[in-house]
């Protein structure tokens, strides 16, 4: 008798436990209104919060300041003397972390003037380091990496792909590329490991040809006076003309999920709201792998492109609450992009870049960048250049990530990258310039350049145009 | 028949080389030249016929036709002499760097293509340090 009533609690304990697991499971995953809304799903992420603290997990890791602004290469000037700095520079990183410094220091308290590209013209001759960014950035997008309450002062210092810190005094300039206008921030700040650092390698330099010099110097900027000379493409006024023959390392790529297993795609399913053991996995005869939910599609090629794609614009994970600016978007999408790829470690000299956010009303859609020693890149599509990452954001929900799993390192020997000049000279070759009226370089850079299909690695030059093109030129 | 032939190939040898002397970029010339042409150079770096800086290394940039052959001279005494000689691309484009004297600096740019020769001719005063500092609020480009 004693052992049936043993029983019985049993079963019912059982009974009891498994419907608190299946309840909650409804509560917090399912639609319990109409539109799809569930009230007890805002509080899940108080809920694994605790969870993930019993299991010692640690919050997604932040990006850090490099790999948000992402200077693609810091000209420094002293006197008669100019210097090119790349990332692959030993110098970069550390005048990198001064400029870091300053930035922070400058949105305690700064005021802004508008000046005239001849004054900054004349402070490009100052002593100074001149930061070339990749890509557009602003001020407000700055001031909020730093926290800074009073970035909202300097809004209109938007769409700025360069910033010219002069540490002859505390001053910073910058220019709006669509307005046009030029700003000068002054504040207060102890220039001087800045400026002791830009003479130092000044003078370790010595006197030498002028190999480096921004396109206003050379006239290239504005149309010739002579009326009999040839129509030429101009050029944005500080693009920074390298006459210099250069070279970088050969590199080859890996497939970063070569190894993987029922583990890794449970990770990854997790970090993407979907369960191993409910979504109906397939394979192809090429290896690659996919699991169906009802809302969700993950796809792993076999030749490491790895995608997923909500099936519903209000499904997918979760960004973040309080998205309201651009900076916070990109920050919870890195977080994401840093959880995801904690799955495979890349590799020394490896790492990822912002590289844009694009706005399509309540949809986002932020590009990440592979570098390898600093140089991006860039990924050969039928369809066109593509960046390594992309997340699409609909409001706050991840509705698409893409990625390719792939790493680089190195392959023995050098590529050797075209002269500038040459490169010009190449792209006028392809590119039909008599076709478009008004239309200027607005930058020109380097890039490594891969091909998924045939594994193909080269370095290419990539012509930006001001009507958003981009050229590559092989 | 014989005589006829060597007469021929010697008029072809002379005809080759005269006209390669003739388009090549002569060495050195004199202080005063004339073009025959125009459109085929712009020199934009330095921008003006004559411009005073602190630095002796200079560039010298513009545009030339394409194809066209651009000879960069330097005035020594009473002639030019060739310090640099390079082929335009199909951009045209041209940044050649040159090291300058102090004090006064007398440049001389040739392009030529298809017999057709266009001179620019440009003053750099490369000022001493002493000037430099006399002269810091001076535009220097």
């Amino acid at each position: 008798m004693k052992r049936r009533e043993f029983v019985k609690t049993v079963i019912l304990t059982l009974l009891v436990i498994s419907s608190v697991i299946l309840a909650s499971k409804i509560w917090f995953t399912e639609e319990l209104w109409s539109g799809g809304y569930n009230s007890f799903s805002y509080k899940s992420a108080f809920f694994s919060g605790i969870s993930s603290w019993f299991r010692g997990e640690t919050s997604a890791k932040a990006l850090d300041y490099n790999q948000i602004f992402f200077p693609k290469q810091l000209m420094l000037t002293h006197s008669e003397t100019v210097i090119l700095l790349n990332p692959t520079d030993n110098s970069y990183n550390k005048i990198g972390e001064d400029i870091k410094q300053i930035l922070g220091e400058m949105f305690e308290e700064f005021s802004v003037a508008e000046i005239t590209q001849n004054e900054l013209e004349k402070a490009c001759k100052t002593t100074s380091v001149f930061v070339d960014f990749y890509n557009n950035t602003s001020f407000k997008m700055l001031g909020d990496y730093f926290g800074a309450k009073n970035s909202g002062e300097a809004a209109e210092i938007a769409n700025i792909r360069q910033l010219l810190i002069s540490s002859e005094e505390p001053a910073i300039y910058a220019r709006n590329n669509q307005s046009g206008k030029i700003y000068k921030v002054t504040f207060n700040s102890d220039m001087t490991a800045l400026n002791e650092k830009i003479i130092s390698a000044a003078k370790s330099k010595g006197e030498g040809q002028k190999l480096y010099s921004y396109a206003f110097e050379n006239g290239f900027d504005v149309p010739p006076e002579d009326p009999d000379a040839p129509k030429k493409m101009l050029l944005d006024s500080y693009i920074i003309i390298n006459i210099s023959g250069e070279s970088v390392p050969k590199i080859e790529t890996e497939s970063l999920i070569f190894e993987r297993n029922a583990d890794t795609d449970s990770a990854f399913l997790e970090i993407f709201d979907m369960d191993l053991n409910t979504s109906r996995p397939f394979s192809e005869t090429d290896g690659t792998v996919n699991y169906i939910e009802n809302y969700a599609k993950l796809r792993i090629n076999s030749n490491g492109l790895f995608e997923y794609d909500s099936l519903d614009a209000g499904k997918g994970p979760e960004l973040g609450e309080g998205l309201t600016s651009d900076y916070d978007i990109i920050k919870k999408a890195g977080e994401f992009l840093e959880k995801v790829n904690a799955i495979n470690t890349l590799p020394e000299g490896n790492n990822y870049v912002f590289n844009r956010l694009e706005k399509k009303e309540n949809r986002y859609e932020i590009y990440f960048d592979l570098t390898y020693n600093g140089i991006p890149v860039i990924l050969n599509r039928a369809s066109g250049t593509e960046s390594n990452i992309k997340i699409t954001v609909d409001g706050t929900k991840i509705t698409s990530y893409k990625q390719n799993f792939i790493a680089c390192r190195d392959a023995g020997g050098d590529f050797e990258i075209k002269n500038m000049i040459t490169a010009l000279d190449d792209f006028y070759s392809i590119y039909d310039t008599k076709s478009v009226e008004n239309v200027k370089i607005s930058d020109m850079y380097n890039t490594y350049y891969y091909n998924p299909e045939n594994k193909d690695m080269s370095v290419i030059w990539v012509v930006s145009l001001s009507n958003n093109e981009h050229v590559i030129v092989r | 028949m014989k005589k006829v032939l060597k007469v021929t190939a010697l008029t072809l040898v002379i005809v080759v080389v005269m006209s390669l002397c003739a388009f090549a970029a002569p060495d050195s010339l004199p202080l005063e030249v004339y073009g025959n042409a125009n459109g085929i150079l712009t020199v934009t770096n330095p921008a003006s016929a004559s411009i005073s800086s602190y630095d002796r290394q200079h560039n010298i940039s513009g545009y030339a036709a394409e194809g066209a052959t651009v000879s960069i001279y330097a005035a020594y005494g009473d002639k030019y002499s060739a310090i640099k000689r390079f082929t335009v691309g199909a951009s045209g484009v041209f940044v050649q760097p040159v090291t300058l004297t102090r004090g006064r600096n007398d440049l001389l740019i040739r392009a030529d293509i298809n017999g057709q020769v266009q001179y620019v001719k440009r003053t750099v005063n490369v000022l001493s340090i002493n000037f430099f500092n006399l002269l810091k609020g001076f535009n220097l480009y």
